[in-house]
């Protein structure tokens, strides 16, 4: 190629817009007599009110980590917008940051060096640029203004989400300490701000004042980094994704990638010396348990207190009904960087209540003393134990009570080797299938690591197998929420045995309340607690019928529907448990504290979730054996429509709350959308289920009922008939 | 012509105005060329010389380097580095004191003797920029055109790509000029800009280059557009060649070739010779080596073609040249371009920019997204696993792939020679014939590769086809297309004289059916189809299905290879199984279709459209009620199905369920048919064997269920629209549903399976909501 150049030259960069920045003081100039300096390998310069800082020149381009959390305050955060930035020389005289974005990138090398190519489409927008305002002494080093940054949030440390602290007023923030450390500048802050809102105390409106204590962190960090961690399947570790160029040959595909911890330096567990010393040895086993998962003592516990990269900060307070966890990870490659950790007494107390209904015949300490130290100190272990594994990265696995049978989890030999679960990080409770013959010892009530959570790690840390992970189903039986066991007909069977056992025991234990329990989930008493846990083992029981999971299966995905069989034993279980009326062991009045028991509302309002967890249009199609289902529904709401049957009031209000909840679903799923098993077989069972009502509305012997099957009718005109236009 | 001028210039003199050299500091950066930049106290000047005054200028953006995004939406294919974004053509003109840009209009308006002349040239052309002149000489005018350069425009910035790029505002303090350079002909400008965020919710940084070059003084004659030779066309308004009816005309796309004036004579002679400016395409320096060969190849392979219009080595591609060489920029207009783009997006594309006053291809930006690949092994897999081992192999060889992305470029730069697609270029070649290895390495089997026909399906393993022969190549319609747009005519000295002569060329050579064009947008004509090959698509659909049959029956064995990429084994299987229902639809438009002729001359004697025959019609819903009406066991083979993720009732239904959908929904064009051929297959037909068909099956399964079920919902919907009112359609549907109410009666008497009998008990209720217009007629037991 050969053409005439006239001239090809380079222009010094020159930002367009109107206003340049000025050329940045010498060092000399800057800094004068009574200027503050912190040395350090990010020097901190400070005027009046005015901080500054130095960027070495061989910091540019490299990984910073920028984190804000609250200290001291009403709040657990970590600032949302903690992350990565790297500096660079701008245009104009100024500094540049940008905040990293990843979403493309190649993880191999089997489409050839995708590097260029994707750099070529892949520049990277400046976030931030502020001007130089002087160079440091060192040569090539840049100072900056963050006077921002410090006392309103600026760019770096802003809390947006924290509506007290969105806006500090930089004439009432303070820096209050200053720390360089290697590679890294430390600054404690007090950041105060006014909103006019209503009080809580007086119910006015004024302006309100908050302040806190927030610690700013900005570290660089080393330039190894982790390397990622794939994720082929469903992973048990929470991932990150981008569009891989170079992990499949000839096509980019989104790929998954885990978030975990770098653990060649171990894991700083700090622990917040506000913590009670009561909760603290509880707490630090809770921590240290997953190190018999690592194998090696990965986590260890710290003096510092200080949130940084490698380190876990476990704070007092700040929460109330479970723990809150808050991580900080590295776009690029997963790396979980820091985690906080908030707990309080307060979370505990819920389960105190579940755990004396479920486990009282077992554990007689929790019937002596509802409030038993030991009892609370091992619930805050499990719960510290499972906030811990979402700090290190682990995913909620809902199946991790399914894996095992309660012939296991009532066999004291195997229990010995085992926990309940094979996961921790499912939505727990505690072993309620264990009898009093059993001779299972407390400790294995609780909740603690698996085997599944130990093969998690072992993956993620090690070199282990991945092992296989379902993800959430709400339509599987085998992830669903606080259940227990893979034979939940039994689990279930099991645990109502031990509700009869605790219930008579109720009425004296409730002495034990002195008013400041918080009973608003148990409807208000200990007899609530156990009509709760009495209605979450039965709908443990409804999720089997029509319930199907999609399992992995060599390299695709198999689908398991529940037997013929297994529903026909739920729906027995069903009608004996929920549909055949309270048994008298239940019916109670009252408690001691002059408090109504409404068991009979409370059964009404079981049986109706049952019931739209039997005709749920999702898995209607799924039935085993609709004739068996309809008929359990037409034998235990209607009486097989049988006119000579005297309804109770109990029965009607069932009735007609189904027929209301029927023509919705019918409605939301009618003919005239369109077609498909599902929905033509709940129309056919509504239509079906109106002609009888129709009928007794005319035939049946009793007013009240006759009355009841037209209002039935008015109801489905209402919901469905009228509603419906071709 | 007049210019608008901005009224400020009237009252002042032109000697006020300061000599150039006289404002030009010593020591000021300057670029000379097509016009001198000065950057002088941080202002941008440009010396604009008198010579150009009246130029056509045309102006083009290309992004240099693309931005990072968090998403890249798949129908956004614009936004890589390499991207050809805008381009206009602006005209510099003097007014006053004021150097204008204005946006010039093109017509063909030359000839002062029509009557239409003066009226044509009297229109003020648009100042688009208007700048005050800061210094004069004796041959130019200084200006500052720093707001210009700087600001968010589309002469400079990437505003006239705002909303294909999802841009916000640009930030001035984010944004750069990079560099400049000035030739003779030409100036580039490079700069950083950064959007704020707009439609892709997120800020965004662009290294954007500008192109500024002088349109050849002397427009490259134009051809009128033949619309039975497929090109892209630019459109003016024709004052000259049709003096009493004036109209817009299309002016055919394609590249000024023609042979240096020391070769005129040796060309007309019908010797080979080399054009004075050969077509070159570089190819992006980022693409893989082991692709690089097949991008050049696939350039290459039109050189065949310009031999036909008399040249050699009229096309070809060479590597990009290195940074180190200055006399290239990727966003210089002049330069055609072949990038390759880290994209999800499976598919490629191959633009081009044109001079609008003579439809000269001035370059061309071809795209190659590399999910491309994605795309072509999954096709070659599903139509040619049966003929070709190498389509089995996980993944495929580099030669494989290289050999089907040549394809894609020879495609793409069909396009950017001109070329639009023929969907017509499969359509005429006899299935039998296709089938043999010896007629296809003779002809090929089709007649343009600008038609989408991908490979040859219809090969059976038995013929023995060899590999090369499965893929598509330039056809006899491509070397007939490029003969008409670039055989050099100097004999005729006006477009018309040369369009008059092509006319009659391309009317004697379409005696060879091979070399008709058909549109892509012709949605009747079965010949015109995309993805199909051979005039016979039950025929061709019989064998291709017989092939996949194969495939299935193998599949699991030969996607042990990929067993460790779940992911492709899924797709694989998924591809199938939408090779499938192509293979279907390809048969539709025998049903409902007819043949167009529209674009034929009188002379052709051909008629403007026709039915098919009634046997072929026959034969084609025959084929459909055996593939779309039954279900096909053998695609559903339940170990390839775990394997595969795939759910019958979930993923495996829905295909069928458009498809006889839109058989339903050819009604219109049936009945339009019948009206020209009374004996041809007619919408009773249609709805009375759909029927049969469909209800004459137990609804055990769920197949036979969807269909009983898709039939009647569209007849409903059907039944009461103004469309199906005339030719007795309405009625026909009538009676249909009135036997599947009466079926669904009687079948809910005598069935005791509770999901048959909701089926019935549905179907009869959504007929009687239907007639009722509510539900309330459900509402009792009567």
């Amino acid at each position: 190629m050969k053409r005439y150049l006239i001239t090809a030259c380079l222009l010094l960069y020159v930002a367009l817009a109107a206003a340049q920045n000025k050329s940045p003081q010498s060092y000399k100039v800057f800094y004068k007599d009574g200027m503050k300096k912190m040395d350090g390998d990010y020097t901190v310069y400070q005027k009046d009110n005015h901080y500054y800082l130095e960027i070495p020149d061989d910091a540019l381009g490299k990984d910073v980590l920028v984190m804000g959390y609250i200290k001291r305050g009403y709040s657990a955060a970590v600032s949302k917008s903690s992350g990565i930035i790297r500096f660079s020389k701008g245009i104009n005289n100024s500094l540049n940051v940008v905040r990293i974005r990843f979403s493309e990138g190649a993880s191999g090398d089997i489409n050839g060096d995708m590097e260029q190519v994707l750099k070529a489409s892949g520049l990277q927008p400046v976030n931030y640029g502020y001007p130089v305002v002087a160079t440091g002494k060192k040569e090539h080093s840049y100072i900056i203004d963050i006077s921002r940054q410090l006392l309103e949030g600026g760019d770096w440390f802003p809390f947006p989400d924290i509506t007290f602290l969105s806006h500090p007023d930089p004439e009432r923030s303070v820096v209050e300490d200053i720390q360089t450390n290697e590679k890294s500048v430390r600054f404690t802050v007090e950041r105060s701000q006014t909103d006019y809102n209503k009080d809580f105390l007086t119910g006015r409106d004024m302006d309100l004042a908050n302040t806190y204590e927030v610690e700013l962190l900005l570290q660089q960090l080393p330039d190894e980094k982790m390397p990622r961690k794939l994720a082929e399947k469903e992973s048990p570790f929470e991932t990150f994704t981008f569009m891989d160029y170079g992990r499949a040959a000839y096509t980019a595909r989104k790929t998954s990638f885990i978030h975990k911890w770098n653990i060649n330096n171990k894991i700083g567990v700090a622990l917040d010396p506000n913590i009670p010393g009561f909760f603290r040895k509880y707490i630090e086993k809770g921590v240290l348990a997953w190190n018999e998962a690592f194998g090696s003592e990965v986590l260890k516990i710290v003096k510092d207190q200080a949130l940084s990269p490698g380190r876990i900060l476990i704070n007092w307070g700040n929460t109330n009904t479970t723990p809150k966890i808050a991580t900080v990870e590295h776009p690029e490659t997963g790396e979980i960087l820091t985690a906080r950790i908030n707990v309080t007494e307060a979370v505990t107390s819920q389960l105190m209540l579940r755990y004396l209904v479920q486990c009282g015949m077992i554990d007689n300490r929790i019937v002596k003393d509802i409030r038993n130290a030991a009892v609370q100190g091992e619930i805050m272990q499990w719960l510290i134990t499972k906030a811990v594994g979402e700090a290190l990265g682990l995913r909620a696995n809902l199946s991790g009570s399914y894996a095992y049978t309660t012939t296991q989890l009532r066999n004291p030999a195997w229990m010995k080797t085992h926990r309940f679960s094979a996961s921790i990080m499912d939505d727990l409770e505690f072993n309620y299938v264990v009898q009093p013959e059993d001779g299972i010892p407390a400790a294995a009530l609780m909740p603690g690591i698996g085997e599944a959570d130990i093969a998690a790690i072992r993956w993620a840390y090690g070199n282990g197998p991945m092992p296989v992970f379902l993800p959430e189903d709400s339509l599987s039986p085998i992830t669903q929420h606080y259940d227990l066991a893979s034979d939940k007909i039994m689990a279930a069977t099991l645990a109502i045995k031990n509700l009869q056992r605790i219930f008579p025991l109720l009425d004296t234990i409730s002495t034990q309340l002195d008013g400041t329990e918080d009973l608003f989930y148990s409807n208000g008493s200990l007899y609530g607690a156990a009509l709760v846990s009495y209605e979450k083992y039965c709908m443990d029981v409804a999720a089997l019928i029509g319930g199907a999971s999609r399992k992995p299966a060599g390299i695709g995905v198999e689908k398991i529907k529940t037997d013929a069989a297994t529903e026909k034993q739920a729906l027995a279980f069903l009608q004996q448990y929920a549909f055949s009326g309270p048994a008298d062991w239940i019916k109670v009045n009252g408690t001691p504290q002059g408090r109504i028991v409404r068991v009979q509302e409370a059964f009404i309002h079981m049986q109706m979730n049952i019931l739209k967890s039997l005709i749920d249009i999702r898995k209607l199609d799924e039935v085993a054996d609709v004739n068996e289902l309809f008929g359990f529904i037409d034998r235990n709401v209607f009486h097989d429509f049988n006119k000579d049957k005297v309804l109770t009031t109990q029965d009607r209000n069932l009735q007609l709350t189904f027929v209301y909840n029927l023509s919705q679903a019918a409605y939301k799923a009618n003919i005239s959308g369109g077609l498909n098993d599902a929905n033509t077989l709940l129309h056919f069972y509504f239509i079906e289920t109106m002609k009888k009502i129709d009928e007794l509305a005319n035939t049946h012997p009793d007013m009240l009922s006759r009355e009841n099957f037209r209002l039935m009718k008015m109801k489905a005109a209402r919901e469905f008939f009228t509603k419906i236009k071709a | 012509m007049l210019h608008a001028a901005p009224l400020a210039l009237s009252a002042q003199s032109v000697d006020s105005i300061p000599a150039v050299e006289s404002l030009i500091k010593p020591g000021t950066v300057q670029h000379k060329g097509m016009c001198n930049i000065f950057v002088q106290d941080g202002r941008y000047l440009m010396e604009v010389p008198d010579s150009i005054y009246g130029r056509d200028i045309l102006s083009a953006i290309t992004i240099v380097q693309g931005a990072a995004l968090v998403e890249r939406p798949p129908d956004k294919k614009y936004g890589y580095a390499g991207d050809a974004v805008f381009e206009r053509v602006i005209r510099f003109e003097k007014a006053g004191k004021r150097l204008n840009i204005v946006q010039p209009v093109f017509q063909n308006a030359n000839d002062s003797t029509t009557i239409y002349y003066k009226v044509a040239n009297d229109k003020i052309l648009p100042v688009l920029l208007s700048f005050p002149i800061k210094a004069q000489s004796d041959h130019s005018v200084l200006i500052d055109f720093t707001d210009v350069l700087t600001g968010d425009g589309d002469l400079f910035a990437l505003k006239g790509a705002k909303k294909e790029l999802g841009l916000g505002s640009m930030d001035a303090n984010k944004s750069a000029i990079l560099s400049i350079r000035c030739f003779p002909g030409n100036m580039n400008f490079r700069s950083l800009r950064t959007y704020g965020p707009g439609e892709n919710k997120t800020s965004s940084a662009w290294e954007v280059g500008a192109s500024w070059i002088l349109l050849p003084e002397q427009p490259m004659p134009q051809r009128f557009a033949d619309n039975r030779v497929g090109y892209f066309t630019v459109t003016v308004r024709d004052y000259d060649h049709y003096a009493d009816h004036p109209r817009a005309i299309q002016l055919a796309a394609r590249w000024d070739l023609r042979p240096k004036a020391a070769d005129e004579q040796r060309y007309l002679a019908g010797e080979l010779v080399e054009p004075e400016h050969p077509i070159v395409f570089y190819i992006d320096r980022n693409t893989p080596a082991y692709l690089l060969p097949y991008f050049i190849k696939g350039v290459n392979a039109w050189q065949a073609a310009f031999e036909k219009a008399g040249f050699k080595n009229a096309i070809y591609a060479l590597p990009e040249p290195t940074n180190q060489d200055t006399s290239y920029a990727m966003e210089d207009v002049r330069f055609s371009y072949i990038s390759y783009k880290a994209s999800p997006i499976p598919n490629a594309y191959g633009p081009h920019v044109c001079d609008p006053r003579s439809g000269q291809i001035i370059s061309s930006r071809v795209a190659v997204f590399h999910n491309v690949m994605d795309l072509v092994q999954r096709w070659y897999f599903s139509m040619c696993a049966a003929t070709d081992t190498a389509a089995r192999r996980y993944p495929l060889s580099h030669e494989v792939m290289g050999r089907l992305v040549q394809g894609v470029i020879t495609h793409e730069v069909g396009h950017t020679l001109g070329l639009r697609h023929n969907f017509g270029g499969s359509a005429w070649y006899e299935v039998d014939s296709i089938r043999k290895p010896a007629y296809v390495a003779k002809y090929g089997f089709g007649a343009s590769i600008m038609d989408y026909m991908r490979f040859n399906y219809t090969a059976q393993p038995e013929d023995h086809m060899p590999d090369t022969l499965l893929m598509p190549g330039i056809g006899v319609y491509d070397k007939f297309a490029i003969e008409w747009g670039y055989r050099y005519l100097p004999q005729f000295t006006t477009p018309k004289a040369t369009s008059d002569s092509l006319e009659h060329w391309v009317t004697q050579q379409r005696k060879d059916i091979r070399l008709r064009f058909g549109t892509e947008s012709d949605l009747m004509d079965p010949r015109y189809q995309s993805e199909d090959v051979g005039s016979d698509p039950v025929k061709a659909s019989r064998l291709a299905i017989k092939n996949l049959q194969f495939t299935m029956q193998h599949f699991d064995e030969w996607m042990k290879s990929s067993e460790s990429d779940p992911a492709h084994y899924r797709q694989q299987y998924r591809s199938l199984l939408g090779r499938y229902h192509d293979y279907i639809l390809h048969v539709f438009r025998e049903v409902s279709g007819r043949y167009n002729n529209r674009e034929a001359k009188p002379e052709e004697g051909l008629l403007s459209y026709e039915t098919l025959p009634r046997a072929r019609q026959e034969a084609a819903f025959t084929f459909l009620e055996e593939y779309m009406l039954n279900y096909p066991q053998w695609l559903f083979d339940p170990v390839v199905m775990q394997k595969a993720s795939f759910e019958f009732d979930r993923d495996g239904m829905e295909p069928f369920n458009i498809s006889l959908s839109r058989l339903i929904m050819a009604y219109t064009q049936i009945s339009d048919n019948l009206l020209v051929q009374p004996d041809g297959f007619s919408t009773k037909e249609l709805f009375e064997r759909l029927y049969t068909d469909i209800y004459s099956k137990s609804p055990v399964t769920t197949f036979n269920r969807e269909l009983q079920r898709t039939l009647l919902i569209k007849a409903l919907a059907i039944v009461e629209t103004p469309s199906g009112f005339g030719n007795d359609v309405s009625v026909q549907l009538m009676g249909m549903i009135d036997k599947i109410a009466a079926k669904s009666k009687k079948e809910l008497q005598t069935t005791s399976d509770l999901l048959i009998k909701a089926h019935w008990q549905s179907l009869a209720d959504m007929i009687r909501i239907w007639e009722k217009g509510d539900a309330s007629a459900l509402a009792t037991s009567k």
